[in-house]
């Protein structure tokens, strides 16, 4: 096997904790399992080694990273590193003398989650108040200079408002808005027929996009994920296992995905005993889905497996039980029924959500 | 901005960094979630994008490079970073 590229992007995930609970929450369900996390110092060798190893980019994220006392430690140690520094925040801690100590420290951009384009409808989701908050913390970082991305997650229940959240995000003057569409893996695949639009809701994004990519050309981009259950071909998951990114979790396990925990029988490698260099080298985990030789069919033989990789493996295993089957949503695979049978029942019946707690899911 | 517009005193945008990466051997444009990689001239430049003019930077680059002829490489290059939004004109704003 050649030797792979080395990553560029780390995922810090410095905390599960958060003060939100989105109903599609990408942490894992079992948050209290890996409640203890890792100190000041050891973030501080992981991020000296994520550095060694050849990342140019790391995205301070979690939970909420704003709970975390040691931030600002971890923002400069990372500028010192000249590791450039992303910070993914829910914003309701981000007062003007944080964000500016956070700037003073070396942070170089900003991620501002919002769930709706109405305060009310905001609050709802978010299982408290958090609108008024985010809306004053863009303000703040813009006049601090910070590039600032508004992060909205799409979904049923949020879509009928795109307008409204188009228009806000160039009042609110940022400099990026990306428009995911829910990926269904953790939280989201527990709540996934009350969050999975309809195709006319899917359809009228894309044109309400395109025409508002014109309107606001200059002022702000727009990146739109689409969804991959509405596409005949998987999404280039990581864009292969273990060729860009790596994700550190709270308690120092490393997961080339930030979902992959969802899947169990993995073994995986750990910060506290293993070099960022170790794992990403020859770890079996890292390993075990690069390349194409681990492919089964339809991938196996086919034109897109280095333009795919296969899809998604966490989708594969939540839908399949097997880590190693064809991703699902593409429509070669022997199980796309899977993703028709969802579909089908989407929005039939009124579905009540399951909000992320720490707790877990019942 | 429009394609062709001239920049009179470029600076690099709030959040967009030059960077050398020595593992990789190689120039890079660092902005949220994203780089560039930038060859040897395209560093020089950006390099330069410190508030000085683009006339100057052009005459800089020009004694640089010894075959010179490098105006319209230069406006072109910064109008393309200009237009993805990683560059302000000192003089406009």
């Amino acid at each position: 096997m050649p030797t792979p590229p080395r990553p560029l992007a780390l995922l810090a995930e410095l905390t599960y904790r958060c003060p939100l609970k989105c109903p599609y929450c990408s942490n894992p369900l079992q948050l209290r399992r890996y409640a203890q996390e890792l100190d000041t110092e050891t973030w501080k060798r992981v991020l000296a080694e994520a550095a060694s190893l050849g990342v140019v980019q790391v995205h301070f994220s979690g939970g909420e990273p704003m709970v975390r006392r040691d931030l600002c430690e971890l923002t400069g140690a990372a500028h010192e590193l000249q590791l450039y520094s992303n910070l993914s925040t829910g914003a309701t801690l981000a007062d003007f003398a944080k964000l500016q100590e956070l700037k003073s420290s070396g942070l170089d951009a900003l991620q501002i989650s919002l769930l709706d384009s109405d305060g009310d409808a905001n609050d709802q989701l978010a299982g408290g108040r958090s609108f008024d908050k985010k809306r004053q913390a863009v303000e703040h970082a813009k006049e601090l200079e910070f590039p600032v991305t508004l992060n909205v997650v799409l979904h049923r229940q949020n879509l009928d408002h795109l307008e409204a959240i188009l228009d806000l995000a160039s009042d609110w003057h940022v400099d990026k808005l990306e428009l995911a569409h829910v990926q269904y893996t953790g939280w989201a695949f527990l709540n996934r027929a009350a969050l999975l639009p309809n195709p006319g809701q899917v359809q009228r994004a894309s044109d309400l996009v395109a025409k508002a990519r014109e309107q606001f050309a200059g002022q702000f981009e727009i990146q739109h994920v689409l969804p991959d259950y509405f596409q005949s071909y998987p999404k280039a998951c990581l864009q292969g296992w273990g060729q860009v990114f790596m994700t550190v979790a709270p308690d120092g396990a490393v997961l080339p995905c930030q979902t992959a925990r969802e899947i169990s029988g993995l073994d995986f490698p750990e910060v506290r005993t293993s070099s960022l260099e170790q794992i990403w080298f020859t770890d079996p985990l890292f390993q075990r889905f690069r390349g194409t030789d681990w492919m089964p069919e339809p991938c196996r033989s086919c034109d897109r497996r280095e333009i795919d990789f296969g899809g998604c493996r966490c989708q594969a295993y939540l839908l399949t039980g097997d880590v190693s089957a064809t991703d699902p949503v593409c429509h070669l695979s022997p199980q796309h029924h899977l993703i028709e049978d969802a579909l089908g029942e989407a929005g039939g019946l009124p579905h009540e959500l399951s909000y992320r707690t720490m707790d877990g899911a019942l | 901005m429009t394609k062709h517009e001239t920049i009179g005193r470029p600076t690099l945008a709030p959040g967009v960094r030059y960077r050398w990466d020595d593992i990789r051997q190689q120039h890079q444009l660092l902005f949220p979630e994203g780089m560039l990689v930038l060859n040897e001239s395209g560093a020089a430049i950006v390099q330069r994008c410190d508030g000085r003019s683009a006339e100057a930077i052009r005459e800089q680059l020009a004694k640089l490079v010894s075959h010179g002829q490098l105006d319209d490489d230069v406006d072109e290059f910064l109008s393309r970073l200009a237009t993805r939004g990683w560059i302000n004109d000192a003089d406009t704003s």
